[in-house]
């Protein structure tokens, strides 16, 4: 960057304590608003902040100022870290860094008059030695925003709501600062009031050379002020750039998604219907060419396949997750070999942090210990088996979703069984296990659903591997398994039974459950 | 409501607790007069007078006093009454549930009273009939409750009431003497309906003296929480529902303003058990309020001890039971 | 005037269920009555969503709040009639007013997070219209009540009735509170910008439930706001307001595609388009402004017309 940033975030975490769960006598249990925000803003440069209620867009802006102090991370106000400079030695530069609030009803000391609110900072910052001066500055900021001198005669309650606006702005930029962090501040105004403020929004950044922050809603307000626009969801960037090209091929899916559900002035009358219906249906889909997948397993069998199956795809690059890499000959240069214990907390954010540019993740390790509920060690191997196969899954889920979704969304394959639907004599608790993952798959993919994120449950038949032996045959090949998991990637299918005995059990399934249940019951297998 | 909440409040009243009876300890050592020379009878010798002080404590030191006092408070006991030579522990409750059975009523008598008016002057909101509810409020609140009780018994000899008694809390050709103290209850339990008259009779007029203005700041302030609530969307929409305004104003937005009421009316029950330290004596009602005047005018340390504790446990647990009710009026807080 | 070129073109031969003509309405004061309404008329036909549009302060709310009858008491009629159902309701009594309520007349509000009463259970407050109303029973009204929620694609609808609003999130109010606006299938709903508290995927899902409501029940709805995107999406018909006058009204399409009057005009170009680069939103000129504020006072002061003086 030829200018040094103005303003530069990296990293930025935020947790703010959430009284209403506190219990007495103790600390109020903190709630996690900004998950690392990057940024940075040139001066003069103008940075559209969108998203939904409860995105962190708001607290995102107040971290900036530093009305609030960011958990972790760091800010730099022009070349100065202000990430935890205490409040007196911040009070100076606030001078140089502004906020304007959404409601200015409430912003605005109702008992004061509208001149003596825009004075306050000229007289508190030591701007305007005498009344007459103040005054003399207060009727140029004035009509700097449109207003007369009268209107700084009035109190707030005596104007309209985009004069009360005007107001803010004034106050704001009084100090003449070099930022201006806009927080919703056309979002009560009605289409008319909006234009004209969005219009002096302009004015001022061109001729105060104003670097400006604008939060907002609203996709289309944005366009019409910033150069950039940074979208955010959960507390998390989930795209950056220049609205250009933002605007004209939006990235990720919740861009879309936000930009699909302005209603724009044409008419169409099937709009509503037509978008609604799209939403309900609305498919995610993936292309696994070009994709960076992460499996785990890798080593054998269907993670096998899987490696293979990605890399005959165009997988741009696969991460082969192991217990061990030892002896491990990878069969692709595009294969990279990570040493992964899936029930190892530790392990999984570690790779979740080294791995930060997976898009596809397939979660194939499992264990199957293939022993009846009465044999000895069942209570161990019923552990062993949820710790691999349930929170295995669970960790990886977890670590990941964030990583999925700062890369757009992405998708999640679990690999399940046709045993998580029917219980299959003599393997009770792999059974069990598999059924507890796919409940999980179903909560994953609800909570994943609006970062764009597909979740993909596999429930094969036996499939002929070692594991596979005791299971009642035909068996599925493992390759076979492999692309009809990836076939639903790209086709956003959310729950498949590959191959014909899958299929059957299934369809068994939807016809009479019991009657698969007795069904299976009288299978033992030897 | 949480039990975790009720523990706090609980172990919070610990300390108040401790506060009143050092501040009692304190006031009471200072302040003039002998009670002993109260109460002995003239021509008692200095030696009489000696052995009365150690008999009574007085002669150690304060610091020493101090330490008795508490650990007889810890043990429950509160000493012997000076004047009545009883356990004082004893009298007190004895007297107690007299009180209170006084204090529910008068509390029964204030809300209803206040919540009829507030209802009215809501309903009629902006019309006369507001205005007349806020004059009477007025009227009601400029008069305090000894001066109501002195104003009922000036009525009940002017105009010659003979059914309304002014002095007692049972007429004595009844013969009915409850167990527990609380006759009222009793009485009707036991279906004596012949003693509930009475004691109803005789509690009517402190009750209404104690609750009159009680009732008119009740009036008052859920007027204005009604009126306030009155102004809220949700209000508006049950108006589009087509419900009638009596059922607006007394389902809709009553329950939500009952909460700052509840608030102000548990302050004020403070103030109202306070007040019965004069109602009772002007009609003779043998609650603790009374008695605190003769533990006074007798200079009756240990009595005055024990009723002081005991008016501030009344008052904690008041406070108590406002805010738990809290938790029953307002979802919001059930959470917590 | 402009007021008085309203053409009912385009309107089929039924009926309307509304008819606004020639409706006045001033806020009385300490001293002169100030004119909210200046002779408005319009017409909502069975099935139409009429769209009524204008920036605060044009008078779109006060319009609904007369149709419901919940004008504030200082606002006067001072001529003009509201018909409903073929029956002027301007001067009903209050018994027949509340009878209209529910199956004749519902609202969907502004702001859902204060429309609904913090102190009672969602379920009660849906069920209380339908036994008002319908003459359930409790049992009913509640089987009912549940039927509402999952009409309005609530999940899990059984917890919801047992839930009270602050447990739930502004799109969820405002389902509940369309399920009360429709329970007793009423002719007519005024919808408040009923969307502009919400955020824009939610507000497409509200608009989305609002259209398949109104299939599904047939009602006819006045759809009061501000955004002419809103209005292109889901109006049969609109009428544009400005300082209490009516300026335009029509087809939809016409009023979209070719604005006759220079304020509407001056409203589409205000309205955001993010699919044009470079579109900067231009305000309503203020000589504009001036001017419809000059015809507005004009026509107080023109004789024949029944401004203030009735209070």
């Amino acid at each position: 960057m030829a200018e040094p940033a103005l303003l530069e975030a990296a990293g930025l975490r935020l947790s703010l304590p959430d009284y209403s769960r506190k219990q007495p006598f103790g600390a109020a249990p903190t709630v996690d608003i900004l998950h690392g925000i990057d940024l940075t803003l040139a001066p003069g440069d103008t940075l559209g902040i969108v998203g939904e209620s409860g995105s962190g867009k708001t607290s995102l802006g107040r971290t900036l100022v530093r009305l609030y102090k960011p958990t972790a991370g760091s800010l730099l106000f022009d070349g100065q870290d202000i990430t935890g400079l205490p409040e007196e030695r911040l009070r100076p530069l606030r001078a140089r860094f502004q906020m304007i609030f959404q409601d200015p009803q409430s912003s605005l000391n109702p008992r004061h008059r509208v001149a003596d609110i825009v004075a306050r900072p000229l007289r508190l910052h030591g701007r305007a030695a005498t009344a007459a001066e103040a005054r003399k500055q207060v009727d140029a900021l004035l009509e700097r925003v449109a207003l007369r001198p009268v209107h700084g005669e009035r109190y707030p309650h005596e104007l309209s709501g985009g004069e009360r606006q005007r107001v803010g702005i004034a106050r704001a930029i009084a100090l003449q600062p070099r930022l201006v962090v806009a927080d919703e501040i056309v979002s009560g105004l009605d289409v008319s009031s909006q234009a004209q403020i969005l219009a002096l929004l302009r004015e001022l950044r061109r001729d105060l050379g104003l670097a400006l922050l604008f939060i907002s809603h609203d996709l289309s307000v944005v366009r019409t002020v910033c150069d950039r626009v940074m979208v955010m969801l959960n507390g998390r960037a989930v795209e950056q750039g220049d609205c250009a090209s933002i605007f004209a091929a939006p990235k990720h899916p919740y861009t879309r998604r936000l930009l699909n559900a302005i209603p724009l002035p044409d008419v169409d009358p099937d709009w509503v219907a037509r978008t609604a219906e799209k939403e309900l249906g609305e498919t995610l889909t993936m292309n696994v060419k070009d994709s960076v997948a992460l499996v785990t397993g890798a080593n054998r069998g269907v993670g096998e396949a899987f490696v293979q199956a990605l890399l005959n795809r165009g997988a741009a690059k696969v991460y082969a997750g192991m217990r061990s890499t030892v002896g491990y000959e990878a069969p692709d240069g595009r294969v990279q070999p990570v040493e992964l214990d899936v029930t190892d907390h530790a392990a999984v954010a570690k790779a979740a942090a080294e791995c930060g540019d997976v898009t596809l993740l397939v979660n194939n390790a499992g264990v199957n210990h293939n022993r009846p509920i009465s044999a000895d060690a069942a209570q161990r191997n019923a552990r062993d088996e949820m710790a691999v196969n349930y929170f295995g899954t669970m960790e990886m889920c977890r670590q990941f979703g964030p990583v999925l979704g700062a890369n757009g969304g992405g998708a999640i394959v679990n690999m399940l069984s046709i045993l998580a639907r029917v219980n299959l004599p003599m393997i009770g608790t792999y059974c069990a296990s598999k059924a507890a993952t796919l409940s999980l798959t179903q909560g994953v993919r609800a909570e994943l659903a609006a970062q764009g994120t597909l979740v993909v449950a596999v429930m094969p038949a036996a499939i002929n591997t070692r594991m596979g032996d005791m299971n009642p045959p035909p068996l599925e090949e493992p390759a076979d398994v492999a692309n009809a998991a990836l076939d639903a990637v790209e086709a956003g299918e959310e729950d498949i039974y590959p191959g014909v005995v899958a299929d059957g059990v299934s369809q068994g399934l939807a016809a009479d459950p019991k009657g698969v249940e007795k069904q299976f019951a009288e299978y033992l297998p030897g | 409501m949480s039990w975790s909440f009720l523990l706090r409040r609980l172990l919070l009243a610990i300390p108040t607790l401790f506060g009143v009876a050092v501040i009692v300890f304190v006031l009471l050592r200072v302040v003039p007069g002998d009670p002993i020379a109260m109460l002995i009878g003239p021509g008692a010798t200095d030696a009489d007078i000696a052995e009365l002080r150690r008999l009574y404590g007085l002669d150690e030191s304060i610091a020493l006093q101090f330490v008795y006092y508490l650990e007889d408070l810890a043990r429950g006991n509160f000493g012997t009454s000076i004047s009545m030579r009883q356990d004082v522990m004893e009298l007190v409750l004895g007297r107690l549930p007299v009180t209170i059975e006084l204090c529910l009523f008068a509390m029964l008598v204030a809300l209803a009273l206040g919540g009829a008016m507030a209802l009215a002057g809501a309903y009629w909101r902006g019309r006369a009939g507001e205005a007349a509810v806020d004059g009477a409020a007025g009227f009601v609140l400029a008069i305090p409750d000894f001066l109501w009780a002195l104003l009922f018994i000036l009525f009940v000899v002017v105009f010659a009431l003979d059914g309304l008694p002014i002095s007692g809390r049972i007429g004595h050709d009844v013969g009915f003497r409850g167990a527990t103290g609380f006759l009222l209850i009793e009485s009707l339990v036991r279906l004596r309906f012949d003693a509930f008259g009475s004691v109803l009779l005789h509690t009517v007029l402190p009750a209404f003296a104690l609750a009159l203005p009680l009732a008119a700041i009740i009036a008052r302030v859920l007027k204005t929480s009604i009126a306030e609530a009155m102004t809220q969307d949700y209000i508006l929409m049950a108006r589009v529902k087509g419900f009638s305004r009596a059922r607006i104003v007394c389902r809709e937005a009553l329950r939500n303003a009952l909460v700052p009421t509840v608030t102000l009316t548990g302050v004020q029950f403070t103030f109202l058990v306070g007040g019965t330290v004069l109602v009772e004596k002007i009609f003779s009602y043998p609650g603790i309020g009374n008695m605190a005047i003769d533990a006074v005018i007798n200079r009756d340390l240990p009595l005055i001890q024990g009723l002081v504790l005991t008016f501030a446990v009344l008052f904690i647990a008041t406070n108590l039971l406002v805010d738990m009710s809290y938790a029953l009026l307002n979802p919001r807080m059930r959470h917590g | 005037m402009s007021g008085a070129q309203i053409t009912s073109a385009g309107m089929p031969s039924n009926g309307p269920i509304l008819s606004v003509r020639n409706l006045h309405l001033a806020i009385a004061g300490r001293h002169r009555d100030t004119p909210i309404l200046r002779d408005v008329s319009l017409d909502i036909v069975p099935g139409e969503v009429h769209g009524l549009v204008g920036e605060s302060g044009a008078g779109k709310t006060m319009i609904g709040k007369v149709i419901l009858g919940i004008q504030p008491s200082r606002a006067r009629i001072t001529g003009g009639s509201v018909r409903f159902d073929g029956r002027d309701i301007t001067h009903l009594p209050e018994r027949e007013r509340r009878s209209l309520m529910g199956r004749g007349l519902g609202l969907i509000p502004q702001d859902p997070m204060t429309s609904l009463n913090p102190a009672y259970r969602i379920g009660g407050q849906i069920a209380d219209v339908l036994r008002l109303h319908l003459g359930m029973d409790r049992a009913a009204a509640r089987a009912r009540a549940l039927e509402l929620l999952d009409d309005v694609h609530i999940r899990e609808p059984a917890r919801v009735l047992r839930q009270y609003p602050h447990e739930l999130s502004g799109g969820m109010r405002q389902r509940v509170l369309i399920a009360i606006a429709f329970a007793c299938r009423p002719k007519l709903i005024v919808a408040d910008e009923p969307t502009t508290a919400l955020d824009v995927t939610v507000q497409r899902q509200v608009l989305a439930l609002i259209k398949e409501m109104q299939a599904q029940e047939g009602a006819s709805i006045l759809f009061v706001t501000h955004d002419l995107g809103v209005v292109a999406k889901i109006c049969d018909r609109v009428t544009v307001l400005h300082g209490g006058r009516v300026l335009e009204a029509g087809d939809t399409r016409r009023i979209v595609e070719a604005p006759q009057h220079d304020y509407t005009k001056a409203l589409m170009a205000a309205t955001p388009r993010h699919d044009r680069p470079g579109d900067l939103l231009q305000p309503v000129p203020e000589a504009l402004t001036a001017r419809l504020n000059a015809e507005a006072l004009a026509y107080d002061a023109a004789p024949g017309a029944m401004g203030a003086g009735h209070g």
